[in-house]
């Protein structure tokens, strides 16, 4: 897709091309096929194989985008012990809080950003008001008694024997239950670790009933230093616009869509002049209103000491939407698909019915899809696979190009209108040249797959040489084509897609390369 | 699918459009084809083995005109790009320059109903050319 605001004066075009028709109703067959399950019941059963597109509208879309960067700042106080040493009472340079340190205005980060700065200056030294200067404060657990109740007996004085675990009696060598020798058969003993009255000394403290002050770790005054905390945060807003309106949720396509132009405003002051500088590319585009409305949108006077707004970005984005008309059993339906990623946004459906009738074709319904696919013309459990990876190409219902592919071990891109294939390159150094792979209905209104790789620029002497070297050719034929005004050599092979399977077509593929590489070495076209 | 011409053969004898001829010898079958409303066009069907692969190709091949000039081989290089299928190839026969139509498959994965389409276009165009250049019926 071009990126450029040209897109935007583009008009709604409607086509009735087979191919774009075939790609439609396939883009509608997988989504169907894809819904949530909660949405499916709404679906006819037979959706994805009785319709048929018929008509496709196409129409650029336009969508305005501002970015608006707001910083909030604030500042926090940090004490710490101070040890001594020097301090650095300065005062700042100033008082605004935006002009304390640098900031980058424009940034616009998605999700908000946090910093945190060190700011020198306007130190202090107090003293701790936790210990009042005294460096250490009462012992918590003995409260400045110096003692506590022993850990080891419990404040009983009475330790339990450790010879008889207690019990006061003990099996001797003969077999017989005797009093504990070391208890006496009482089953305790003095505790050695406290007095009479179950007190032992404080650890904490070490019996002094006073810890060091953890406010301030023992130093009796604390520094006070300061902080300054930054927090960067954009707010989006966009303003989408198509010539047409149709029901299409803007903000779902807006992703998707290509920035065409941006312009980014960093000085605040400037910003109260939005909307006038550098935006005159605009002037021959509808969306212009929708610029000077979302500008003017902009709170550029809310700023205060602590907020500020510091930059806006504006960006004007391009992508087109098509408007899918098709057939369900005669009657007349339509769904817009967004350009990009295929999104269906349904406009009107058809709907499930209950009944005896819908019960029946149901039935049958059941019954088609247990048939090989040559009866019924419905997609294939790979195609729903490899779109689901986005591998395949929406008009390559048949699952062809990205199986070959995979045979040949080649890199596949896809593009508009088909495929780009890349074969692997035996020497990293020498690139080959893309296989341009494209589905196209031919002069008998039949799916054509033609294969296309360019040889280089033609010249009127070489065309009986071309034509010449064609006898040669196992697949595909010399063509002069005219790429961007230039006549070009290209190796080209058309087939009916219906003819082709994955290893027929990596066949041909592979002897094209082949054939391509005997071209550059043995003459002089490539 | 196909696995020689002799099968082609008696599936063309059996399913074929009415008016056709055939001549067969070992690889290769020349078609006679009737073209509405009264011209007819040989396609010359042969089987060769690939120079790129283990695999044998079933090609057509059609002669539409003598190439007369520069200008026809000028034409018929770009009418490459945009014709289907089949595209044009510059030969030398007896010293003359000759045009022909040609169409090739991988023998293997041809089915028949396949292959009477191929012919079919292949046969047409040669003759349109023929008719368009010359104006005669020889080929």
């Amino acid at each position: 897709m071009s990126t450029d605001l040209s897109t935007l004066s583009e008009p709604i075009s409607e086509t009735e091309d087979p191919v774009i028709l075939h790609t439609f109703t396939n883009v509608l067959c997988y989504w169907a096929k894809t819904r949530p399950k909660g949405q499916v019941s709404s679906l006819p059963i037979d959706f994805a194989r009785m319709i048929g597109v018929t008509k496709v509208v196409r129409q650029p879309i336009g969508f305005v985008r501002v970015h608006i960067q707001f910083v909030d700042r604030s500042l926090q106080a940090v004490q710490t012990p101070y040890e001594g040493g020097g301090i650095d009472d300065s005062s700042w340079p100033s008082d605004d809080l935006f002009k304390l340190s640098e900031f980058d205005p424009a940034i616009f980060p998605e999700p908000a950003e946090r910093t945190e700065v060190n700011l020198r200056g306007r130190e202090e030294i107090e003293a701790c008001p936790t210990c009042n200067a005294t460096c250490s404060v009462l012992c918590p657990y003995c409260r400045g008694s110096t003692t506590v109740s022993c850990a080891q007996c419990g404040g009983t004085h009475k330790a339990q024997c450790a010879q008889c675990s207690g019990a006061g009696a003990m099996i001797n060598a003969r077999g017989r239950n005797v009093n504990c020798s070391t208890c006496k058969g009482y089953g305790h003993v003095t505790c050695h670790n406290c007095d009479t009255s179950g007190q032992a000394e404080c650890t904490r403290c070490s019996a002094t009933g006073a810890v060091m002050c953890e406010h301030c770790d023992g130093c009796g005054r604390l520094k006070t230093e300061w902080k300054l905390k930054t927090a960067t945060s954009t707010v989006v807003r966009s303003r989408g616009w198509m010539a047409e309106q149709w029901q299409l949720p803007m903000d779902r396509l807006i992703d998707d869509a290509v920035v065409c132009q941006s312009w980014t405003w960093k000085d605040p002051v400037g910003l109260t002049s939005l909307g006038t500088d550098g935006l005159g590319v605009l002037e021959n585009f509808p969306i212009q209103a929708d610029v000077g409305r979302i500008l003017a949108e902009i709170p550029t006077s809310e700023n205060t000491s602590e907020r500020r707004l510091t930059g806006v970005r504006l960006e004007v984005l391009a992508s087109h939407a098509f408007q899918v008309g098709f057939e369900y059993k005669a009657r007349q339906y339509n769904a817009c698909v967004g350009a990009a990623n295929d999104k269906v946004f349904p406009c009107s459906m058809p709907t499930e019915k209950k009944g005896a009738l819908p019960f029946i074709a149901r039935s049958l319904n059941a019954f088609w899809n247990g048939k090989p696919r040559s009866l019924r013309e419905s997609l294939s459990k790979q195609f729903y696979s490899f779109a689901a990876s986005r591998l395949i190409h929406f008009s390559d219902d048949r699952c062809i190009v990205p199986p070959a592919s995979r045979i040949l071990s080649a890199r596949l891109r896809i593009v508009e209108g088909g495929y780009e294939l890349r074969l692997p390159s035996a020497d990293p150094n020498l690139t080959q040249p893309p296989f341009h792979i494209g589905l196209d209905v031919d002069e008998f209104s039949e799916l054509a797959l033609c294969t296309r790789m360019i040889i280089g620029p033609a010249h009127r002497d070489a065309f009986p040489k071309a034509m010449m070297l064609n006898r040669q050719l196992e697949f595909g034929r010399i063509c002069v084509s005219e790429l961007n005004g230039v006549d070009t050599f290209c190796l080209i092979d058309c087939r009916a897609y219906s003819t082709l399977h994955e290893a027929h077509y990596a066949k041909i593929i592979r002897v094209m390369a082949a054939q391509l590489l005997k071209i550059a070495v043995q003459s002089s076209l490539a | 699918m196909a696995s020689n011409i002799h099968e082609l053969h008696k599936w063309m004898r059996e399913h074929g459009p009415p008016g056709c001829e055939f001549q067969v010898e070992r690889e290769e079958m020349l078609v006679s084809m009737q073209i509405p409303p009264n011209r007819h066009q040989v396609v010359r069907v042969f089987s060769t083995p690939s120079r790129y692969g283990k695999f044998q190709l079933l090609r057509l091949q059609s002669r539409a005109c003598v190439a007369a000039d520069h200008r026809i081989v000028s034409e018929l290089i770009q009418l490459n790009d945009a014709t289907s299928l089949c595209g044009f190839v510059l030969d030398q026969v007896q010293g003359e320059n000759v045009i022909d139509v040609t169409y090739s498959f991988v023998l293997e994965h041809v089915g028949f109903h396949h292959f009477l389409p191929a012919l079919q276009r292949v046969a047409k165009l040669a003759d349109d050319i023929e008719a368009m250049t010359s104006g005669g019926d020889s080929f």
